[in-house]
């Protein structure tokens, strides 16, 4: 009885220390990836005040890069642009995402068809989607190459993403308060607007907050429809397809990506605050 | 799904015809801005070309002149072959990382710190992309350091432009999106089987190889598709990290840009999809993804 014991101490103290060293080596592991998911960031925000360019080792502390940027009107005018798209974009996101996300609770016909129709909007390649857009668009319906051709390109793209954000986000009391609003004798609208509304609304947001980077970001799919009106990241890829990477470019990643991680943290708060 | 249809009795859900305005202005935009748009791909694919412009007749020279070319196969065969590999390489880095959030750490520690390692995602995958290049170049970190602490007298030649940085590149491009999905399987597994496997005495390697990797298995299908999809599809990293060799989405890139060859731009992008449809098909028929939207 006794060795029965021992042998179930020693064998339990053995998965233990077995357990513990293999924690170590996956906490090693995980930080060891969190540093190379990070590695291209670090890399953009240290060589863009490097004042030796793109070479290591650093010789200096520069804000040289910044200047040259913001001196630079074709990059100021396609960020300009950006943001007008993906205002736009953002906008009808928001409204055509929530619709769909509010219906997608409940089982109806043709769900699973809505499902493939939006991984669709997902897995289509943004060359092969550009291709399509473009010789439907502008060879077929005659529009000229511009801007706002992108728009509905860009919107495929972004809801989505929307719309699983929002299902993952809706409070899981929502179709409780919905109910006993409506069992209290309140119109299906009224319920909407007093109920449905302020409890999502939070969620909404964060939504709206996570397709305007989608967009802002996004070249592949608009970089055949714009014609010269290029947005920001159809810009950075011209001047990289032409001169490989620029210092200007680090400097131009580095003030997007805190505006973009700004963003998102304020929208992942709004989320998070939402499904407590 | 079930608690809903009981919270929601005939009559309270919501009725056919209001689910199908709030879907409808979705599934119009989608059929008219996305289906149309392919189905125009698909009939350009079969329209003939002639010195800068589309010639309206049917045939399949773009087929049988362009995609079943020498160039276009072989690029294939390398898209296909780096979208298999980076598929392989994210899921066995991408598994442990979710296997470490979710058992090693709280649920809401976990779910801060996969939220803080999409947060690079939300740079332009382009400046992204190229931000390697200082870090791999031959005047880069990697190679200047290795050379300063004297490991290395020459600049490693191979670590830039060649298919280790496309490899780097991808990777970082997809191994949240790897670990996210199966983060949810391995949430969604019922603890008590865990405790049930251990208390049969089995070994953390077998609860793992019995219990644990078999109902995980919707997410890492979810994962590899995505991973899979997105790699083949991505312009960025072969056209700032390859050595000039592309991918068949810079060889569809290119024949646009250099001459408006948009049938054998569509009838190359038309061979994409199908690829991607049969890789979807085949994961889709061994796994059941819908088990993770379940609740």
């Amino acid at each position: 009885m006794a060795t029965e014991s021992g042998r179930e101490r020693g064998s339990a103290f053995a998965r233990i220390s077995g357990l513990v060293s293999f924690r170590r080596l996956l906490l090693v592991f995980v930080l060891f990836m969190t540093l190379y998911i990070y590695a291209p960031i670090i890399s953009l925000i240290a060589f863009s005040f490097n004042e030796g360019g793109l070479t290591f080792p650093f010789v200096g502390f520069t804000t040289e890069w910044y200047t040259v940027l913001f001196e630079n009107q074709g990059i100021v005018d396609a960020t300009v642009r950006s943001l007008q798209l993906a205002l736009v974009v953002t906008a009808i996101t928001t409204v055509l995402a929530t619709s769909t996300a509010l219906a997608y609770r409940y089982d109806f016909w043709g769900q699973r068809g809505l499902l493939f129709l939006l991984i669709l909007g997902i897995i289509t390649p943004g060359i092969t989607y550009g291709v399509g857009a473009n010789l439907f668009l502008t060879e077929l319906l005659g529009q000229d190459a511009g801007l706002w051709l992108a728009t509905p390109v860009h919107v495929v793209w972004t809801v989505p993403f929307a719309v699983i954000v929002l299902l993952a986000g809706f409070p899981p009391t929502l179709a409780e308060n919905e109910q006993a609003a409506r069992v209290m004798g309140a119109s299906r609208w009224t319920s909407f607007r007093r109920v449905v509304l302020p409890q999502i609304a939070p969620t909404v947001l964060g939504a709206a907050v996570f397709a305007f980077t989608l967009s802002y970001n996004e070249a592949t799919r608009g970089l055949l429809l714009v014609g010269q009106e290029n947005t920001l990241p159809i810009e950075v890829f011209t001047i990289a397809a032409g001169t490989r990477a620029t210092p200007e470019l680090f400097a131009l990643g580095t003030v997007t990506t805190v505006f973009s991680t700004l963003l998102l943290t304020v929208g992942g708060l709004l989320v998070f605050y939402a499904a407590d | 799904m079930s608690t809903r249809r009981r919270l929601l009795p005939d009559g309270w859900g919501l009725s056919l015809s209001e689910i199908q305005a709030l879907t409808g202005p979705t599934v119009a935009w989608f059929g008219l801005f996305l289906l149309l748009p392919l189905a125009v791909v698909l009939v350009y694919s079969f329209l003939g070309y002639a010195s800068f412009s589309v010639v309206w007749e049917f045939t399949l020279g773009s087929y049988t002149g362009t995609v079943l070319s020498e160039t276009v196969l072989s690029t294939t065969a390398l898209t296909v072959g780096i979208g298999l590999v980076v598929t392989v390489i994210t899921l066995v880095f991408g598994y442990p990382l979710a296997y470490f959030l979710r058992f090693y750490m709280s649920e809401r520690a976990g779910i801060l710190l996969l939220l803080f390692l999409v947060i690079p995602f939300w740079t332009s995958s382009v400046i992204r992309t190229i931000a390697w290049i200082p870090i791999l170049g031959q005047t880069g970190i990697i190679n200047k350091t290795l050379q300063s602490v004297g490991v290395i007298g020459e600049p490693l030649g191979w670590l830039l432009f060649t298919p280790v940085s496309m490899a780097i590149g991808y990777l970082q491009n997809y191994v949240v999106f790897m670990a996210a999905p199966i983060y949810i399987s391995l949430s969604q597994i019922n603890k008590d089987l865990l405790d049930a496997s251990e208390t049969l005495r089995g070994t953390p390697l077998a609860t793992f190889r019995n219990v644990t990797l078999p109902l995980s298995l919707p997410g890492v299908a979810i994962g590899c598709m995505f991973t899979f999809v997105l790699t083949i599809g991505n312009f960025s990293v072969p056209s700032f990290l390859s050595g000039g060799q592309g991918t068949i989405t810079t060889l569809i890139y290119d024949s646009v840009n250099n001459g408006l060859r948009y049938p054998d731009a569509s009838a190359m992008s038309i061979m994409l999809l199908l690829i991607i449809f049969l890789f979807v098909y085949a994961l889709l028929r061994r796994v059941d993804i819908t088990a993770i939207a379940q609740d």
